[in-house]
């Protein structure tokens, strides 16, 4: 009573519920059409195929980029300056994603439309505040107030990282304070800002000399002088560098031309103030920098005249070198003219924004840079290392059943007899139990030689991760485009599944169809039981290695089959296979043309082996649908069959009683 | 009575096509769907349906030359929502539905039919580049960024002169943020394998006897949970990911259900302990998992070993005489999904009681 009640209180609910969905679906259909609407105007308003494609353009010069600063880093800085630059980068950008993913959480297109194509107003802004930071750091730097005025480099640089003259500024200060791998690090990132940009590779000679890295030095002194060819200072520079790297690699000569009885500390003095000279000249050189950006030429008079105060100053020695700088001063100023040209030039290369203003090509550049460490990345990579992981196959080395035998064993007891003795998957299960029991055939010692080449691609995955270095590893994968890894095979042994093989066997006892199989695997257990020869076992072995197991299903008997076409390689393979599994493997997708290719080879392979085709054939005639095929038997099949039939009389001692059915099978 | 207070499946619509249909996706945030497949002739086709008031209502139809086998969405974005392909002649390609004719992306991905493609971070910030991932019956594997052509980005392929397992299917997994990753894939031979797209190492591997018909993480973009996958023979697999041992692997559980082959296992968007399998006799079954007590133990020697939970029926219904080849769960609406059958049909179902759970 009370259940049907209860029950018709469930179909009640249920039908309510029911209704209520429905009633749901159609609000919620509504809902949905409005939510698509306002997402496809999203979509018309942002554009996205075409950021798609300038993320292309912007991607694809990146290799040049790294062509163009990649060979320097390596070679010509300190590595721990450049991280440091890399760091700063970083984190700059990172705040900037910060401040953007803030703003515009919800819609991320937009932010991402921000951080691809910057703004020009914007960041025509932002570069105006960066600027004024910098102009307070350069009072600063007049006060010689140089970590504050650090302070207000690293402001302006924050605010706006893509001009390289902050990064030179801040390099003259870390100069000052004796920061030289700082200063260093600051020089090289203003360098890869703009690869034009005199004065950074001036700072960092100087900061080079310095060091004592006079080689180094003087590959910026030489670029230098390239991009200007009359600027005396540098040439000056390169004859001291020169002198400092004979005298470094002569060490205890004393050469003639440092005087009568100059001792190598006074040779360090020296060096010691014509560095600060150069330092004194950077200052005037920032001074320059600075009368440039406010456009006022006539001021470059009165920073001669600077110089020479500071000059004055200045320890005698150093009054000849002094004599030199005062001429090139002069000079100094031509450079800062041409710079701009130069800009011009990057500009066009660079193309599509010619009107932006000079310092946005650099921007570019920069942003080029930047993308590597942005953190949702593509993995295009700049050079294309293919990596290669390859897996090799796990051979099989235990039965797979060895768990089950014992199980198997004593249904076996029960099993009837009506169970046919068959092979099928077996062969391995023989060979396997038999390398058990003789220690170690000649399988064993194979599967351990190609245990050995398992590891091979050990070695070459971790190779493949070292290569990657440190910092691109954790930020993204570009670097790695073209990433393989090789997929085999997990042999049925490496299954984890043992356990779960006994409870299935358990259950198929229960059911008819499975019954079968198991049985048969039984019967094997009793052959394995029963004494195997070590030749025996030796020879099976050789089979299985060569060969791949006799196929389960249709599928892999195809891929089999089709994988070689040799006739000897099928002609094994067929062997393989024990007939009265063929229905079952064959089902119902035996096609015409598969037939007459197998009987082609029992034809010649096997009537010339002497291999028994009787049963092959008998079986094959059980295949299902199989008089379709026999109504698709070309000629040539025709007289292979007969062939065959008679071999079957001679040679297997058939009666004629079993040819005859055969060929009623066949229908000939 | 018990089966009556359990969430019921239903068929809300069902319509007949005159084509097979291989896949059907719902299109993110929108009442629509579509369904992939091939018509009588060979060439291949692609339908958008709305659902409006109880009814299908076709919005489009794209024919293309090759018959296309699976598509996905996941690899892109709400305001884009371009669906990758992957067809038989080995093309991944990615359509903006609303201008079908060319494709945005195309690629040659493979020699031979892809079987299964997956995608990932489209819609979600802040785990990795949007990916797709594809695997054929030639047996590679290969992960796509749209924003490189031609090639892969990451390739997983058998060595050379080894034997090439047809690839069933494939799923992204544990990308829950930028770096990590996981590839998951299942071959015909009963093989799954487990890769990791950072380190680029195989990380996983075993052997399920039966061809690995479906594979799917409960979600992609939490560090990895579960994995189900369906083989052949009417099994299923549940592993727990959290903890892999040393020797044992993942700890697992198997399920017995459709008496036929499990054709695919899909989680429920909005609950990652609910998920659906359809098999090979028409039906849909709903599965919970229950977790144990604890998820791991630790052995005499403190190396810790998984424990697995318990995997709850909670209702079977028979959608079709034929196999139900796709599912998918619409991740805008609670307990609504759309299936397709070798019956030409396709139909939308609703399923209810999901959230009493």
């Amino acid at each position: 009573m009370d259940n049907a009640f209860m029950l018709q209180k469930q179909i009640k609910e249920n039908s309510e519920d029911l209704q209520k969905e429905f009633c749901d679906m159609e609000a919620w259909e509504e809902q949905m059409r409005k939510k698509d609407l306002e997402i496809r105007n999203m979509k018309n308003n942002e554009k996205l195929p075409a950021i798609r494609k300038k993320k292309k353009k912007k991607i694809v010069p990146t290799p040049d980029v790294a062509k163009d600063k990649k060979p320097k880093k390596p070679k010509k800085c300190n590595g721990i300056s450049d991280y440091d630059a890399w760091n700063k980068f970083d984190a700059d950008e990172a705040c900037k994603e910060i401040d953007d993913s803030n703003n515009l959480t919800e819609k991320k297109g937009e932010r991402k439309f921000d951080f691809e194509v910057p703004d020009k107003a914007q960041l025509e802004e932002e570069h105006a505040r960066a600027v004024t930071k910098k102009n307070e750091g350069n009072d600063l730097v007049k006060k010689q107030q140089y970590t504050k005025a650090i302070g207000k480099y690293n402001e302006a640089i924050q605010i706006f990282p893509y001009d390289a003259t902050f990064f030179a500024n801040r390099a003259l200060c870390q100069l000052k304070i004796n920061n030289l791998y700082s200063a260093e690090g600051d020089c090289t990132t203003a360098i890869q800002l703009d690869n034009y940009y005199v004065k950074a590779y001036h700072r960092r000679a100087t900061v080079r000399i310095e060091l004592k890295r006079y080689t180094e030095a003087e590959k910026d002194i030489e670029k230098i002088l390239k991009l200007e060819p009359s600027n005396k200072e540098a040439a000056y520079m390169l004859t001291v560098v020169k002198k400092k790297i004979s005298s470094s690699s002569k060490m205890m000569v004393i050469s003639g031309e440092s005087g009568n009885e100059k001792s190598s500390i006074e040779k360090v003095i020296g060096k010691k103030l014509v560095c600060k000279n150069l330092i004194n000249t950077k200052l005037t050189e920032n001074k320059i920098e600075k009368t440039h950006l406010s456009d006022t030429k006539d001021k470059s008079s009165e920073i001669k005249g600077n110089i020479i105060k500071q000059s004055n100053d200045n320890v005698e020695n150093a009054k000849d070198q002094l004599n030199t700088k005062l001429k090139t001063s002069g000079n100094k100023y031509a450079p800062e003219v041409k710079k701009p040209n130069n800009v011009e030039k990057i500009f066009i290369n660079t193309s599509n924004n010619e009107k932006l203003p000079s310092w946005l090509p650099k921007c570019r550049e920069g942003l080029k840079f930047v993308q590597p460490l942005e953190k949702v990345t593509e993995r295009v990579s700049k050079s294309q290392i293919l990596r290669r992981i390859s897996v090799s196959e796990v051979l099989p080395n235990e039965s797979i059943f060895k768990d089950i035998e014992e199980i198997n064993e004593e249904k076996n007891m029960q099993s009837d007899v009506e169970n046919k003795t068959t092979l099928k998957i077996n062969n391995l299960e023989e060979s396997k139990s038999s390398e058990n029991k003789c220690d170690q055939t000649v399988q064993n010692v194979k599967t351990v030689s190609t245990d050995q080449e398992l590891p091979s691609w050990l070695p070459k995955c971790r190779e493949g991760i070292s290569i990657v270095d440190p910092l691109t590893n954790t930020l993204r994968r570009v670097k790695q485009t073209l990433k393989r890894i090789s997929v085999s095979e997990v042999s049925s042994n490496e299954s984890i599944f043992k356990d779960i093989e006994e409870i299935n066997e358990e259950k198929s006892m229960q059911s008819d169809v499975e019954n079968k199989t198991t049985l048969k695997r039984n019967n094997l257990e009793e052959l394995k039981n029963n004494t195997v020869s070590v030749k025996d076992c030796s020879h099976n072995t050789n089979v299985t290695n060569d060969l791949p197991p006799p196929p389960r299903s249709f599928v892999e008997f195809m891929t089999i089959w089709r994988k070689n076409a040799s006739s000897d390689f099928r002609h094994k393979f067929l062997l393989q296979i024990t007939p009265n599994d063929l229905p079952d493997i064959f089902k119902d997708s035996l096609e015409s043309n598969l037939f007459s290719e197998i009987l082609s080879i029992l034809n010649i392979e096997f009537v010339s082996n002497n291999d028994k085709v009787y049963d092959l054939l008998f079986y094959f005639g059980k295949v299902k649908r199989f008089r379709a095929l026999v109504l698709f038997m070309t000629q040539a099949d025709k007289k292979a069959l007969q062939n065959l039939f008679n071999y079957c009389k001679w040679n297997e001692k058939k009666t004629k009683q079993e040819i005859n059915s055969l060929r009623t099978m066949f229908e000939m | 009575m018990d089966k009556l207070s359990k969430p019921q499946i239903i068929s809300h619509i069902e319509k007949s096509v005159d084509y097979t249909i291989f896949d059907a996706k719902w299109i993110p945030c929108s009442a629509k769907f579509v369904i992939m497949g091939t018509r009588p002739r060979g060439t291949g086709i692609i339908q958008i349906y709305e659902v409006s008031s109880g009814n299908l209502s076709l919005i489009k139809t794209i024919d293309k030359p090759n018959p296309i086998k699976c598509g996905t969405f996941k690899a892109s974005s709400l305001r884009t929502r371009y669906l990758a392909t992957g067809d038989f002649k080995g093309k991944l390609q990615l359509y903006d539905l609303e201008k079908p004719s060319e494709p945005v992306y195309s690629a040659n991905a493979h020699g031979e039919i892809i079987n299964a493609i997956d995608g990932v971070a489209g819609d979600s910030i802040g785990c990795g580049a949007p990916e797709i991932l594809t695997g054929s019956r030639e047996g590679s594997v290969k992960v796509w960024d749209i924003r490189q052509k031609d090639q892969p980005v990451a390739t997983m392929e058998p060595v050379v002169g080894g034997s090439r397992r047809d690839c069933w299917t494939v799923a992204f997994g544990n990308s829950y943020n930028c770096e990590e990753r996981c590839v998951t894939a299942g071959f015909d031979n009963g093989d799954i394998k487990m890769f990791d797209l950072r380190m680029m190492t195989l990380k996983w591997e075993t052997n399920l006897k039966n061809g690995v018909c479906c594979i799917e993480f409960d979600r992609r973009d939490v560090a990895m949970n579960k994995l189900v996958a369906t083989t052949l023979e009417s099994k299923l697999f549940l592993f727990d990911l959290r903890t892999q041992h040393p020797t044992k692997g993942f700890a697992y559980l198997t399920e017995k259900a459709h008496s036929s082959t499990i054709w695919l296992v899909r989680h429920l968007p909005q609950n990652r302990e609910i998920c659906a399998t359809a098999g090979g006799n028409g039906s849909i079954s709903l599965w919970k998992y229950e977790y144990p007590e604890k998820r791991y133990i630790e052995d005499a020697e403190g190396i810790q070993e998984g424990v697995i939970g318990s995997l709850k029926l909670l209702q079977q219904s028979t959608m079709s005489s034929q196999p139900v080849n796709s599912l998918d769960w619409s991740p805008d609406k609670l307990g609504l999904a759309v299936c397709t059958s070798f019956d030409q049909c396709v139909r939308v179902i609703i399923t209810t009681k999901l959230n009493l759970q």
